[in-house]
């Protein structure tokens, strides 16, 4: 009995052969796609979550109550004081901190990102030891520990345990255990870990963990399960300002970040590096709404293609009625119907669902290096998440199965074999209301994709406020490098090569890590100019392209611009600022104008001393954006100083590959003992925004497979519509009516539920959407455009549709057509 | 065999009703050969669909083997047909994506028969009605009065009692109709109940008697003299 239910699935599967396979890889292509972004999802959103007791681990992170930026460090010395004050509460701490150092080992020098850990580090972020012993391996201040990969990359081929490297040409250090590699889904990318305590020494910094106020390392804590972050956060608070009081204490105010918030964060400031060097994987943060709209287009997706291969079978059922009846008179009963429909349909899904993994193992990896994170297919066989699909899978089959099922399996066999049933399966209502819904979430789909690729053009495309082009960026990583500033800059400046040169404390696409905050004599205790500091040398602005919109660059020309640096012998100085429009606009001068000779002054207390910085106002420069598109440009202060922590060339046009080695050879007479560590501006600035750009093209690409897989369905609907009135039709035109006529008429009926789709769609797409831009600073505004385009795509499809299947039904001779019944 | 007792049967649609059948009284014993007979429209489909179970009445009373199953579920009398009762359609009624072999298996299907056995019966019948060397062609692959042949070994290999048949001859040429008329007089002569719709006076003389109707009622019945 079986047996011929499947011989009959399979034959019917094939007598339909191009409608099986329309619906079979409309379903497939649509499992495939919800599949494809549900790993990237899931990938997402499992962001540390295998770190032991994840809920329960926390970030210190400290707030600046002047500026309001949020930092993702916090003060070096205070996390152990705090955890020791509460040990209830505090299960356990570890913290780290990242520096590009120079390794030697033996003649072979390269910059590897070193992180300075606690011993507890591995414990705590539940590396896997692969040999060796991590607990006790940095006991000893000299040793080190390696990930695989970082193995691998310094003693390729080799054991690592015992072997030896050099840091910074004095410090040497010995491997004595191998850690598994940071999980992609994994917030850290070390790979190279030295003891903490080396910190002083390598940065020889002896008072490193006497300044209560530095804030160079990340404090992880693993809070007893009975307290919440946001209370240990607030005693963290009262400890400090018990304990240290002061200024300091009114400026802040203490956060606990959750673990499983990092990921997701995207406005912190000095957050630690998202690409790991050594295996060149990037981990950029997501915004919610991101992982969110993924996560809605997977689901859309989804609905939209059971939906589809639901609307399909139903019209398909419609060929079917004879052989039910036939079925029905030789003694099957309605429920041995209804099984076979169901059967079909179950069939029919599950073959999807194979070819669905198909696709999926065939563009998992090109999907994932598109996206940047390395999916493979292996994940869907883990867990529920296979289990999950067959269950959807056969869900689908069966509810699709049992429309017809339900209906076709109730017909009374005298009427099927009349054919006189073809009006009587299902109600007009549902089909209507299937019709209707398909339309909605194609129309929304379409509009939705459409604001996505207009907003991501408008950002991508929106002008930075600098220009990345033909611009060498050269780290000062150490001392002799940038005594050799001066130098080199008069002899790269002699150079037709070369443009401009200059240096700063930072350039766009790095961190603002410092700020500052100033004030006015004889203003209201309101004028607020708080600001992120940026220590420029001369001619910043030029080498990067960035416009003064008032007054005058901070220059050498002018010797009262450059601010030198403060000290307890000096703790008065002043200097030139710039300032860019967003301070100007803040500080409440409306017309960058009106900001050119303003005093301003920065006043704090340090020690037992107070220092006053004076500034003369001689510039507004054009906002530029540092950091991601998506925020809003901080506020920035400029000041000539000697803070050089990088080096800025600028290149005149065509010449970049004659200026590159020029560069080499005038860093490598300078700076003998370290090799240069060079970039070019273009790309960094190109890797911070590229795969954003790229993640949002694949949404569009996505989005447009599913509103295609709904055109798919909204076919089958029309000619489901079509089919059942090809009598009608026959009469109609034995009446006079031509073809024409009929076109139209069948048209205008889907066009009546387009119309309702548009109404349900264009709201629900117009909030969603709303809710994404928010989080741009610079957004589109919402226009009535990518609505209008969708619901006229939506009108042409259900247009073209009918009138294929209309314009074939009407021009059957009537003869033909009224002798169906 | 089976007994119809002031049976009315009248189809609603929207406004008009049609009353295809109007106080018919009939009563057809085991092993007669019955043919109906009237113009178009007169209620003969009708008619045979009620006695075949694939419809039910609007009022009256119908005995099948002394049982009343006028107010029977569709299901019920499922049951009763899949056992009783064949059927041949003027239009074959075959499924067109099955074999000849499995269209005719397909009878069998529904009654919980082991598959050796079906395949042994649907042999028997295929040889009986001069089919089996188109045991795996596929309908449409056959003249038409080779499909009915198939449609009357459908019809018979459950070893159902009763055979409908809805202007059986209807589609066929006039050599092909004779055939097809001569299985089912063979049939009956088996013992088979025949009850036939036809248009064709010289078809109606293979049966015993004969009931002509007219705007759903019975005019004549006329038995044939010579047996
Ligand atoms: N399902 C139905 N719905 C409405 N009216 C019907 C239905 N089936 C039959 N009728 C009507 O009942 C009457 C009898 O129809 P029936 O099919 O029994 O006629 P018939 O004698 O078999 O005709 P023909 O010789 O043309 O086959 C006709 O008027 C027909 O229109
Ligand atoms: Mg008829």
């Amino acid at each position: 009995m079986f047996a011929n239910y499947l011989n009959m699935t399979f034959r019917n599967i094939l007598k339909f052969r191009l409608y099986s396979a329309i619906n079979i890889i409309g379903l497939a292509v649509g499992l495939a796609v919800s599949i494809l972004i549900i790993l990237f999802v899931a990938h997402e959103t499992s962001f540390d979550k295998a770190v032991k007791g994840s809920d329960r681990v926390y970030r210190l992170n400290w707030e600046s109550n002047s500026s309001g930026a949020r930092f993702a460090t916090f003060f070096n010395p205070l996390s152990k004081n705090i955890a020791e004050a509460y040990p209830d509460d505090v299960e356990d701490l570890t913290r780290i901190t990242l520096s590009e150092r120079l390794l030697n080992i033996g003649d072979e020098k390269q910059y590897q990102t070193i992180s300075f850990v606690d011993p507890n580090f591995f414990d705590f972020f539940s590396y896997k030891v692969k040999s060796g012993s991590a607990e006790t391996a940095l006991s000893n201040l000299n040793n080190a520990v390696l990930t695989e990969a970082a193995a691998e990359l310094l003693f390729p081929g080799e054991d690592a345990i015992g072997k030896s490297f050099t840091l910074d040409g004095n410090h040497d250090f010995q491997v004595t255990a191998i850690v598994d590699n940071n999980k992609s889904n994994s917030h850290q990318v070390s790979n190279i870990f030295v003891n903490m305590e080396m910190l002083p020494v390598i940065w020889n910094d002896p008072t490193f963990w006497e300044r209560n106020f530095s804030d160079q390392l990340y404090h992880y804590l693993r809070l007893a399960p009975n307290i919440t972050g946001d209370v240990f956060a607030a005693k963290a608070y009262e400890y400090i300002k018990n304990n240290i009081g002061g200024d300091f204490a009114n400026n802040i105010a203490v956060y606990a970040q959750p673990l499983n918030d990092i990921h997701f964060n995207t406005e912190l400031q000095n957050e630690m590096t998202v690409k790991d060097t050594v295996t060149g994987l990037s981990k950029p943060a997501r915004q919610r709404s991101d992982i969110s709209i993924f996560g809605f287009v997977a689901l859309l997706t989804l609905i939209i293609a059971t939906f589809n291969f639901i609307n399909m079978q139903i019209a398909q059922s419609s060929n079917r009625i004879k052989e039910v009846g036939v079925r029905k008179v030789l003694g099957a009963s309605r429920k041995q119907i209804a099984l076979q429909f169901i059967l079909e349909s179950t069939v029919m899904a599950l073959i999807a669902l194979v070819s669905s993994l198909v696709i999926v193992e065939i563009f998992a990896p090109f999907f994932g290096s598109m996206l940047g994170v390395p999916l493979t297919a292996d994940q869907i066989y883990s867990g529920g998440f296979i289990s999950g699909l067959i269950l959807t899978t056969f869900l689908v089959g069966i509810i699709s199965g049992f429309y017809p099922a339900l209906f076709v399996s109730g017909v009374l066999p005298a009427k099927a074999i009349q054919g006189r049933v073809f009006d009587g399966i299902g109600s007009s209502k549902l089909r209507a209301g299937l019709v209707i819904l398909q339309f909605s979430i194609a129309i929304g789909l379409i509009s939705a994709t459409g604001v996505v690729n207009r907003q991501i053009d408008f950002a991508l495309n929106k002008p930075l406020g600098y220009q990345p082009e033909d611009v060498i960026v050269v780290r000062l990583n150490n001392q002799e490098a940038r005594d050799a500033y001066q130098t080199m800059h008069d002899q790269l400046i002699k150079s037709s090569l070369v443009q401009n040169v200059s240096a700063a404390s930072i350039i766009p696409t790095w961190d603002l890590s410092d700020g500052a905050t100033y004030s006015k004599e004889g203003e209201s205790p309101d004028f607020k100019l708080v600001t992120r500091l940026i220590i420029v040398a001369d001619g910043y602005f030029d080498t990067l392209g960035m416009n003064m919109v008032a007054g005058r660059p901070l220059s050498d020309d002018f010797a009262a611009d450059r601010t030198p640096q403060f000290s307890p012998e000096n703790p008065h100085v002043s200097g030139g600022l710039v300032i860019n429009e967003t301070a100007a606009k803040q500080a409440g001068w409306t017309n960058p104008v009106d900001a050119i000779g303003q005093q301003v002054y920065a006043a704090f207390s340090f020690g037992n001393t107070n220092y006053r910085i004076d500034s003369n106002i001689v510039g507004v420069v054009e906002d530029a954006h540092f950091r991601s598109i998506r925020s809003a440009p901080a506020a920035i202060a400029f000041g000539l100083g000697d803070n050089e922590q990088v080096m800025v060339i600028k290149v005149s046009e065509g010449n970049m590959s004659k200026a590159v080695p020029f560069v080499d050879s005038i860093w490598q007479q300078h700076v003998p003992s370290y090799p240069i560590r060079r970039s070019f501006l273009e790309e960094d600035y190109a890797s911070f925004y590229a795969v954003e750009g790229r993640v949002f093209r694949m949404f569009i690409g996505f989005a447009g497979i599913a509103a295609m897989i709904a055109c798919i369905g909204l076919y089958g609907l029309a000619s489901f519509i079509a089919d059942r009135r090809t009598k009608e039709i026959g009469v109609r035109k034995v009446l006079g009516a031509s073809v024409l006529n009929i076109v139209a008429m069948l048209s205008w009926e889907l066009s009546k539920l387009v119309i309702i789709a548009n109404i349900i769609a264009w709201p629900a797409a117009w909030l969603m959407m709303n809710d994404w831009l928010a989080g741009f600073s610079y957004r589109i505004n919402m226009s009535i455009t990518p609505y209008l385009i969708a619901g006229i795509i939506a009108f042409i499809l259900a247009y073209a549709t009918t009138s294929l299947r209309a314009w074939s039904a009407a021009r059957i001779n009537p003869i033909y057509s009224l002798k169906s019944e | 065999m089976l007994k119809l007792q002031d049976l009315t049967k009248a189809y609603r649609t929207d406004e008009v009703e049609t009353v295809a059948l109007n106080n018919v009284n009939i009563e057809i014993e085991t092993g007669e050969f019955v043919a109906i007979m009237g113009p178009s429209g007169c209620g003969k489909s009708t008619l045979l669909n009620i006695i075949g179970m694939l419809d039910t009445p609007s009022s009256g009373h119908y005995f099948f083997k002394d049982e009343d199953v006028a107010g029977y579920s569709e299901s019920q009398l499922g049951v009763i047909r899949k056992q009783h009762i064949g059927f041949i359609f003027q239009s074959f009624n075959l499924i067109d994506e099955l074999t000849v072999a499995e269209n005719i298996e397909l009878a069998l299907l529904y009654h919980d028969i082991p598959a050796a056995e079906r395949k042994e019966r649907v042999a028997a019948v295929m040889d009986k009605v001069g089919i089996a060397h188109r045991a795996k062609h596929m309908p449409s692959q056959l003249s038409g009065g080779q499909q009915q042949r198939v449609a009357v070994a459908r019809a018979v290999v459950g070893n159902q009692s009763m055979i409908l048949a809805d202007e059986p001859t209807g589609n066929l040429d006039t050599a092909h109709g004779q055939e097809v008329m001569e299985m089912l007089q063979k049939l009956n002569e088996e013992g088979t109940t025949i009850v036939m719709v036809t248009h064709s006076p010289s078809h109606a003389d293979y049966a015993r008697r004969t009931i002509n109707l007219l705007d759903g009622h019975v005019v004549t019945e006329s038995m044939r003299s010579k047996i």
